[in-house]
């Protein structure tokens, strides 16, 4: 911009504003010596120059407009920004001040103090669903060890009836289904028995209808008396026949019939299954406990033992609660389900 | 995030979460789908969530959720038709006035309303949940609860 009479005050202004170079002061000077008149001008405009005045304190310093100024639109503003905490502490304290003297204010800012939502009791009814695989796991493994707990109980319990009973498949009670003879009295009996070879009837055992006759035990066959021909003689047995009356050893000479369904062989010691107290232990507690046909003697499985304490105590209890296991053809435990009236859940032995 | 930090934030967020939805839906069923849906998600990328940002992020999956299905119904347009004044509808308890008036809010000022109110969210921590910049949050904040104000209709009902 070239510097003439008509703009020369703005090179005036922006020479004390800072905002020329060093080449447009050059000019500028050299143009105020060419023009002499205008050089009071220019040393007068410091002067000329606005100042701030005194300051006076504003009532309401941290709002804009006093209070009288401002519109219901802006009093609810300013209500809804105390309340949100949107304020600085100098503003709310004249916010608060004002309630005193503004009914606008006063209205305002107790209302919006209301408009503020209160949080319901809502629950999440599905919550147990969303916990994760761990969380279920350890609720299950608990209850196992729960359930485990009182077959403990229950085994302990048994097996002390076991042990102090003598009714048992080994015990030498009498052949009688209602009212059993004692021990002494058959083995007297059997001396009796004019049947060559057949020394002693060892064991005669009917706790129940159910059961069949006992084995008996032949041995000592002589050779001139031959009871069985050659070709039977590794193999000795005969079809069982349930009782339907009770039997005394006095009818002992239908002893061939009271013959045990399990092979013996004819001279020799019976076969005997020979049983560790670990297996001896497991073999009862599956054949009494829980009642199982063919037991095996193998190790007692942990859900065995909570299968009997179920058992138990819904003997105890007279609940209905049942655990199943699902094997797999391999004989692996595959799957347990436990159902009761209040709960019902399955779980896969399966790694997830 | 390790499994039990996920039950943690189960046990901790999963009522709150509920809230917010049922409240911005008013739908039961759809709302336990929705929390059932975050929380899989959650369990799915539990590897790569820090625990202190689960909360947020839950919100912001479940807000997100909304919105999907606010969309496919149509729902975002504003009907302002719900801004009339509920007082009529014999509510006797202010925060049932409230919850009504709430649930006659369009879904943008519910949604901030509720985290604001319910979760005491900040501008910063709303925003990134609903994906507004700051200054939006605020505007809707001070627009719903003048919305509010103004359906309940006579301030003496209020004070």
């Amino acid at each position: 911009m070239i510097i003439n009479r008509e703009n020369y005050g703005i090179w005036i202004t922006d020479y004390y504003d800072g905002q020329l170079d060093n080449f447009q002061v050059e000019i500028l000077m050299d143009f105020l010596r060419k023009n002499p008149d205008l050089m009071a001008e220019f040393e007068d405009y410091p002067d000329i120059s606005l100042k701030p005045g005194k300051h006076e304190a504003y009532p309401y310093g941290e709002l804009l407009h006093s209070p009288d100024q401002l519109s219901a639109d802006q009093v609810e503003h300013f209500s809804i920004a105390l309340h949100e905490g949107d304020l600085t502490k100098e503003q709310e304290e004249d916010i608060e001040s004002l309630k005193y003297t503004d009914p606008r204010f006063r209205k305002s800012v107790d209302q919006y103090a209301k408009i503020k939502l209160r949080g319901d009791d809502i629950s999440f009814p599905d919550k147990d669903k969303l916990l994760a695989i761990p969380g279920r796991r350890k609720k299950i493994r608990r209850m196992v060890n729960t359930i485990s707990i009182a077959a403990s109980l229950a085994i302990i319990m048994s097996l002390f009836f076991i042990i102090n009973t003598k009714d048992d498949i080994y015990s030498n009670r009498p052949l009688s289904l209602n009212n059993p003879a004692p021990v002494v009295e058959k083995e007297k009996k059997v001396e009796e028995l004019p049947v060559p070879g057949i020394s002693e009837i060892p064991v005669y055992t009917a706790s129940s209808e159910k059961d069949y006759a006992p084995r008996a035990v032949i041995k000592n066959i002589p050779e001139t008396e031959p009871v069985v021909r050659e070709q039977e003689r590794k193999i000795y047995s005969i079809d069982p026949i349930p009782l339907k009356e009770n039997i005394t050893l006095g009818s002992a000479h239908n002893k061939y019939l009271l013959a045990s369904m399990e092979p013996y062989p004819v001279n020799g010691e019976p076969i005997k299954q020979s049983f560790s107290v670990r297996q001896f232990l497991a073999y009862q507690f599956r054949k009494k406990i829980l009642d199982e046909e063919n037991p095996e003697a193998s190790n007692i499985k942990a859900y065995e033992i909570a299968d009997a304490g179920i058992k138990g105590i819904n003997f105890l209890l007279g609940w209905e609660m049942d655990l199943k296991a699902e094997k797999s053809e391999e004989g692996k435990l595959e799957n347990i389900r436990f159902t009761s009236e209040l709960v019902k859940f399955g779980h896969s032995s399966a790694k997830n | 995030m390790t499994p039990q930090e996920y039950n943690r934030a189960v046990e901790e967020f999963a009522d709150r979460i509920y809230r917010f939805v049922l409240k911005s839906m008013g739908d039961e069923e759809r709302s336990r789908d929705i929390v059932q849906d975050c929380y899989e998600k959650l369990w799915i990328n539990v590897e790569e969530i820090e625990f202190g940002k689960t909360r947020a992020w839950l919100f912001s999956t479940a807000h997100n959720a909304m919105i999907d299905i606010f969309r496919k119904e149509k729902r975002m347009v504003r009907d302002d038709k719900q801004l009339e004044d509920v007082h009529e509808d014999g509510y006797s308890d202010l925060n049932e006035i409230l919850h009504a008036c709430l649930a006659k809010l369009n879904e943008s000022y519910r949604t901030v309303i509720l985290l604001r109110d319910y979760e005491g969210y900040s501008y910063k921590e709303i925003g990134e949940i609903t994906g507004q910049t700051e200054s939006q949050v605020k505007i809707n904040i001070y627009r719903a609860r003048m919305a509010m104000r103004k359906m309940i209709g006579k301030p003496e009902m209020v004070v």
